[in-house]
């Protein structure tokens, strides 16, 4: 049992034990949330629906083995498909403004760094969520295996051809160098 | 610190993705995470009547719902009851019994001389009669081919008496002249010797004489079988009939 699960086990009925657990994972949700669609204002809009969302979920999750932070990063995930599901949608409607999911940082360097930006924007929503975990959140395999909820096996493969696609999108991209990606 | 929270070592080594991904943490600001924070706590509680299911895990009803649906149930229950008529259980029906198990009626024998099925006796009695009529008629005739054909009065069996035909049957009209007619009590003067030998025979068939193997009684036509019974089988196993007293031909006048 996890140290933290006798105070999952309060936060179902006590608001005060559930501060205490946003005050625990609060900046890591956030970290993950912005690295994936890569705009603050709209991290900050998508962290918050996730507290919500896990504030009216907590009195139904029921500690099953995993921990109490990979329920979280679960429900990240999900807010973060129903956003870009909900902007491809908006994308084919004209005179609406169109969010750009995972636009490039002014912070980031420009060249390298820029280019494996665009071509990770290019993968399809299962390998950004995969390499999103790995390299934004930084979780091992088993951890990935614990929030998707599969075998650390299967994250290894999703891992390993997330890598492959987007060593063929960077491909001809004069910036990158590609034997650079394993 | 948890394992879960990212650290700069946790990305696996000689990984180039980790510099081209990772970049620089991302960090909150202050004030936007406590506002949320408190926003977040002072959100009303979810109201309901919470309910754990095995597989579904725990969910919440509201109370009005549960009212509504308690309703509904007892409703449900209530008309139920209703409709069967009973307290609680389900209502058992007895079965139908039975119909009384009818007994076939028992066949009459292939017999000749048989007696008509009682059954049928006692809902026809005229038919009964006729048939016992038929029966007196028919029997001594087959009995006497018999005899013409050389079969022996012993080898055929005494028919048993058929007692409920003469009970039923009426008397039997005047029958056809037979082989042997009787005399007449005015021409006994002539043939007087002859008519008394015949006369003897006449009287009192002997037992050991021999049938008249020239004359051949042909007997009138058969009465027409009654309409609605089955045509009788000729069984050669009846008895013989009782004899029937014989007519003997008038004896020829001598001539002038």
């Amino acid at each position: 049992m996890h140290d933290e699960d006798w105070l999952v086990e309060a936060a179902r009925h006590d608001r005060q034990a559930f501060g205490q657990l946003y005050d625990r994972h609060f900046d890591a949700i956030y970290h993950y949330v912005a690295r994936r669609v890569g705009d603050d204002e709209l991290a900050e809009d998508l962290t918050a629906a996730v507290w919500e969302r896990a504030l009216v979920a907590i009195e139904r999750f029921e500690l099953r083995g995993v921990p109490f932070v990979a329920w979280l990063y679960r429900i990240a995930g999900n807010v973060i498909a129903n956003h870009h599901r909900r902007a491809r949608l908006v994308s084919f409607v004209p005179f609406l403004p169109q969010v750009n999911h995972g636009a490039v940082n002014s912070a980031d360097p420009i060249d390298e760094r820029t280019a494996v930006r665009e071509a990770f924007d290019a993968l399809s929503e299962s390998d950004r969520e995969v390499l999103s975990l790995c390299y934004h959140a930084g979780l091992t395999p088993p951890e990935i295996a614990d929030v998707l909820g599969c075998t650390p096996a299967a994250v290894h493969k999703r891992l390993h051809r997330a890598r492959q696609r987007l060593r063929q999108r960077l491909e001809g991209d004069s910036r990158v160098t590609v034997s650079s990606i394993p | 610190m948890s394992r879960y929270h990212p650290s700069p070592n946790a990305s696996p080594a000689n990984d180039p993705l980790v510099d081209l991904l990772g970049g620089e943490r991302r960090l909150p600001p202050p004030a936007y995470r406590e506002a949320l924070r408190s926003r977040l706590l002072a959100l009303p509680a979810p109201a309901g009547v919470p309910i754990d299911l095995p597989i579904v895990g725990r969910i919440f009803i509201g109370r009005r719902t549960v009212g509504l649906v308690g309703v509904v149930l007892a409703g449900v229950i209530g008309a139920y009851l209703a409709a069967t008529g009973e307290p609680g259980g389900t209502a058992i029906v007895a079965p139908a019994p039975a119909p009384p198990a009818v007994a076939p009626p028992a066949a009459a024998p292939p017999s000749l001389i048989a007696a008509p099925p009682a059954s049928a006796a006692r809902a026809r009695p005229d038919r009964a009669a006729s048939i016992a009529a038929r029966r007196l008629v028919d029997a001594p005739s087959i009995a006497r081919v018999r005899r013409a054909a050389g079969t022996t009065a012993a080898a055929v069996p005494a028919a048993p008496p058929n007692r409920e035909a003469a009970d039923v049957a009426p008397p039997p009209a005047a029958a056809p002249p037979l082989v042997d007619a009787p005399a007449s009590a005015g021409s006994t003067g002539g043939g007087h010797g002859a008519g008394a030998g015949e006369g003897d025979d006449r009287d009192e068939p002997s037992p050991t004489a021999t049938p008249a193997p020239t004359v051949v009684a042909v007997d009138g036509p058969a009465a027409p079988p009654a309409p609605f019974l089955p045509p009788e089988p000729a069984v050669p196993t009846a008895a013989a009939p009782p004899e029937m007293p014989t007519v003997a031909p008038p004896a020829p006048t001598p001539g002038p």
